[in-house]
């Protein structure tokens, strides 16, 4: 990594340091994630968002106990009005297609999920392929992810979860590894990079990820959640719009949530 | 849900590429030099899917394909049609769209519909007009557009 890069991400680092929450109005993506680099906000919420209440309530409920997120993200996110939730464990590559499957499937009852078949399986595949391909080298301190033609088979280390759930207008997506490695300020600064120079731009051509999964998740979505417990758990959980109004949700505002816990 | 498999018809100096199955990291593209070519047409109805290495590998394989050879993508489906519209460079410069799909939700039976179109003029002019409704398939009921237009349809202004 260049000293350019690093000086940047420190700085991004510095900022994150403190919690500051900010409510927002249509405040499109690519100024969401400018709001994190410029003033190191933790949490964004748009005040015209359709879940403000929950997004709120979030807020104040990871504010007095994070870890909560981490043992039970579906609750913490949906509260009571969560309706019904599945969770699916993997830790080998070759579980991906399969993982999709499970996913799909049990979400074949849920009414208005099928419009949402093209994020699902796209925001599954990168949770998936994140946990299984990064989470171990990240954790082990190497810069990039393995190669993603690589078998790979966490037995006897880690195990990684995919949880789904959801209420009467939101679906909830996230993946929970046992590794604690992500690291947040590089995930945002990829993700500003994105707005910066396009997702073409972006794109990695070595070893590892392509390095815009997370912008195409966070496309996809109307809610982020990134959390992560150092050497102990990262969880990311996305909200995706559903029931009979989501149609016209406008995915560009989005709510996001970087939670860091020590507990 | 199997790897991404590719037909190729080569006539002389064109060649027909048809994907099916989802363009991902297993994706294993024909080892053939799309830089011999002076007309490409990719035919995408049966992609599944595509993810982020999926868009990467996509990227390398069409970049030898020359300035000058025409290329067309047909059959669209609304994966193919966000990357186009998100990523620069997955459709490549002087390509066209032929033809692509739109989809249609049935709030009364959950049922998802899509349409294809495929109207040159209106491609050509970027004056696609699409019916916000039509009826579902399954239950006749009226089926809803299901994609923001401005959005959706801002690849025909690229």
């Amino acid at each position: 990594m260049d000293s350019d890069r690093l000086t940047y991400m420190n700085a991004i680092a510095k900022k994150l340091e403190a919690t500051t929450n900010f409510v927002v109005q249509n405040l499109p993506a690519d100024e969401v994630i400018g709001l994190i680099v410029a003033k190191g906000a933790t949490s964004i919420i748009q005040e015209n968002s359709p879940d403000f209440e929950l997004e709120k309530q979030f807020v104040k409920t990871i504010e007095q106990n994070a870890s909560s997120f981490f043992s039970d993200p579906l609750k913490t996110i949906l509260g009571a009005s969560l309706i019904d939730q599945t969770q699916i464990n993997f830790k080998e590559s070759v579980q991906k297609s399969e993982t999709i499957e499970k996913v799909k499937a049990w979400l074949s009852g849920v009414k208005g999920a099928k419009r949402l078949d093209d994020a699902i399986y796209l925001i599954v595949d990168e949770l998936f392929t994140n946990a299984i391909y990064n989470a171990l080298p990240f954790f082990v301190g190497l810069n990039d992810g393995l190669d993603r033609r690589e078998k790979v088979d966490l037995t006897d280390r880690k195990t990684c979860k995919l949880f789904v759930g959801y209420n009467e207008r939101r679906l909830i997506l996230g993946c929970s590894d046992s590794f604690g490695s992500l690291n947040i300020v590089k995930l945002i600064t990829q993700l500003h990079s994105t707005y910066l120079k396009g997702i073409a731009g972006s794109i990695k051509y070595g070893a590892g990820g392509a390095g815009v999964g997370s912008r195409l998740m966070f496309d996809s979505c109307i809610n982020f959640y990134i959390g992560v417990r150092e050497h102990e758990q990262t969880t990311v959980a996305l909200g995706l719009p559903i029931g009979p109004n989501a149609r016209g949700i406008d995915t560009s505002f989005k709510n996001i949530h970087l939670i860091r816990s020590n507990e | 849900m199997g790897a991404l498999k590719i037909g190729e018809d080569v006539k002389g100096d064109s060649v027909s590429l048809k994907l099916a199955g989802p363009i991902d990291e297993d994706a294993n593209f024909p080892n053939i030099d799309l830089s011999s070519f002076k007309e490409i047409t990719f035919d995408f109805l049966s992609v599944t899917a595509i993810n982020s290495c999926g868009i990467r590998e996509w990227i390398r394989w069409i970049g030898n394909i020359k300035p000058d050879s025409k290329v067309t993508y047909v059959n669209c489906p609304k994966v193919i049609i966000d990357q186009v519209n998100m990523v620069d460079g997955f459709l490549p410069v002087n390509a066209k769209i032929a033809s692509f799909f739109v989809p249609y939700f049935c709030e009364s039976c959950d049922n998802l519909d899509t349409k294809i179109y495929s109207d040159p003029s209106g491609i050509a002019s970027g004056a696609v007009k699409v019916p916000p409704q039509v009826p579902c398939s399954k239950c006749k009921q009226p089926a809803e557009i299901d994609v923001i237009e401005t959005k959706y349809f801002k690849f025909l202004k690229k």
